[in-house]
């Protein structure tokens, strides 16, 4: 694998969206949208991507910040995690996002990583990383999901020749918080549920989101239906700091003055290539009292349906576990 | 138009061939659509396609051996004046049950119907089912690639054959070719017309008095 210097490219540093755009649409297939920058220049210096353009979103102001609005919070794509973990109104209104953001990475990632870059960002799997041409990377053939694959990162549940995994922190929590998408391209601008956002190997075997090459993620929305609820977010993962999850877990729930669950959404990251939403743990508790009976019950079904690989059996239990800590001890 | 109707396919080779083209034309949209930037779950319901246009496949081969006469689709040496008729030498003979054009067309869709399906079967070691587990390794990855590159240029020539039916199928004067894929039939007029019924080998006589 080449580490040494990247290859040649054109870099663009546009200062607002329609420039940005135009740029997209002239250079198409060859052009690639850097946020942050944590994960492109890995892919660069890999030599796996080789962009004949490189649009950096940096410089687009109008792509930063965080909003409250009467319908809830509007976030901008570009807005650093380490902003989102440190801003109050999100810390008070919805801190499942904060804690799930200062999860990520490393400090110094955080610092530069944006939230745009974070949701949108690519497979993790290691033979797609190393450049192999696996189904994700255009090929014909998933080399983790074999008997002899290395794949104890990877999916239990949705695997459609690729197991790729979603690998994002904050992917999960959008979902629990019935957030939308709004992304702009030169044909206009389209509003997408966080869940119709994430798309697995069976829709789209290159792709881990709807972003086409000439759409840019500009806003997020978070709606005020969940702000102020209980919330719980875990991520296991082999280190305690700049490592991707093995599995993770955001929930957000109500709960009445009895004790009792009003409503609750809750979500898995790093089990399938999408955002997995636990519906038949939802429905269990729903109504139930909030105690460790429930989340006994609860988390004995929120597995079901697995098809774990060779090495991720682990998971199981995990997410199990997982599950059961969110309901109980939200 | 004479009253004789001359039945050209039974039902059940109407069937095969309504099915087969229902099969084909599943198989091309979710082969195709993805290629052209409309995602969708298309996997189950291509490889699901694909058997089942294995089995009809296989079903009309053993019709066709054991039941149907093979002898109307080869070609014979009146063949030749066809040709030359296209070459504008003289006139052509008329054909037995199938003319020239339509033995080639099938003996086209043949060929490349056969090879989609048995690199199909081989790219069926790729995914998962409720039958078996993939295995990639099953050949070589230089075989897999040759496997894909026949499977995607068999596809892509059936496009090409599928166009070229469907267009002879609604031309005016050869409508009542679909109107006996559709209902069995021919009039007589239409088969003298068009066809030398002492080399037409399996017509049977159906309806008498009836236009």
């Amino acid at each position: 694998m080449t580490k040494d210097m990247m290859p040649k490219f054109d870099l663009f540093q546009p200062a607002d969206i329609e420039t940005a755009l135009k740029l997209l649409d002239k250079y198409g297939v060859k052009a690639w949208k850097m946020a942050g920058g944590q994960d492109s220049l890995d892919w660069f210096k890999d030599r796996a991507k080789r962009p004949e353009a490189v649009i950096d979103l940096s410089g687009i102001e109008a792509l930063k910040g965080v909003r409250e609005t009467e319908a809830g919070l509007e976030i901008g794509a570009m807005t650093t995690l380490a902003e989102i973990a440190a801003n109050p109104i999100i810390k008070e209104k919805f801190g499942l996002l904060a804690t799930a953001a200062s999860r990520v990475a490393s400090p110094q990632i955080r610092t530069v990583g944006t939230i745009g870059g974070n949701l949108s960002q690519d497979a993790r799997c290691w033979y797609y990383r190393a450049g192999m041409d696996c189904y994700r990377a255009g090929g014909n053939t998933c080399y983790a999901g074999t008997p002899q694959g290395m794949n104890r990162e990877h999916c239990l549940f949705g695997a459609s020749r690729c197991v790729a995994v979603t690998p994002s922190d904050t992917a999960p929590v959008m979902v629990a918080l019935e957030a939308e998408f709004v992304i702009r391209s030169s044909k206009g601008e389209r509003i997408l549920p966080a869940d119709k956002y994430f798309i697995g190997p069976a829709v789209n075997i290159t792709h881990m989101t709807v972003l086409e090459p000439g759409d840019i993620l500009t806003t997020i929305r978070i709606p005020s239906k969940w702000a102020g609820a209980k919330f719980y977010f875990e991520k296991v993962a082999d280190r305690n700091t700049w490592d991707f999850a093995l599995v993770n877990v955001a929930s957000a729930m109500k709960v009445k003055a009895d004790g009792v669950i009003e409503d609750i959404r809750i979500v898995c990251g790093a089990v399938e290539c999408v955002p997995r939403r636990l519906n038949a743990v939802e429905d269990i508790v729903k109504g139930s009292a909030k105690n460790d009976d429930t989340a006994t019950l609860a988390a004995s079904s929120a597995a079901r349906g697995a098809a774990p690989l060779n090495f991720n059996h682990f998971k199981i239990p995990l997410m199990e576990n997982l599950v059961k800590r969110a309901i109980r001890d939200s | 138009m004479s009253s004789q109707r001359i039945e050209r396919h039974k039902l059940i080779d109407r069937a095969f061939h309504w099915v087969m083209a229902a099969a084909m034309f599943a198989l091309l949209i979710t082969g195709f659509a993805p290629k052209l930037g409309i995602s969708f779950e298309w996997l189950l319901v291509h490889w699901v396609a694909g058997l089942l246009l294995s089995l009809i496949v296989l079903g009309h081969i053993i019709r066709a051996l054991f039941w149907q006469s093979l002898r109307s689709m080869w070609f014979t040496a009146s063949d030749a004046t066809a040709v030359s008729s296209l070459l504008g030498k003289g006139d052509a003979a008329k054909p037995g049950k199938y003319s020239l054009a339509q033995r080639l067309m099938h003996h086209a869709v043949t060929f490349f119907c056969l090879a989609a399906i048995a690199t199909g079967l081989v790219m069926m070691a790729k995914i998962d089912s409720p039958l078996w587990t993939r295995d990639p390794y099953l050949i070589s990855a230089e075989t897999w690639g040759l496997v894909y590159v026949l499977h995607g240029l068999a596809a892509l020539i059936f496009v090409s054959l599928i166009v070229l039916h469907v267009y002879f199928a609604i031309r005016p004067e050869k409508l009542f070719y679909l109107r006996a894929m559709a209902f069995g039939w021919i009039s007589r007029d239409e088969m003298t017309a068009n066809h030398d019924p002492a080399l037409w080998t399996d017509h049977t006589p159906r309806r008498e008095g009836q236009s």
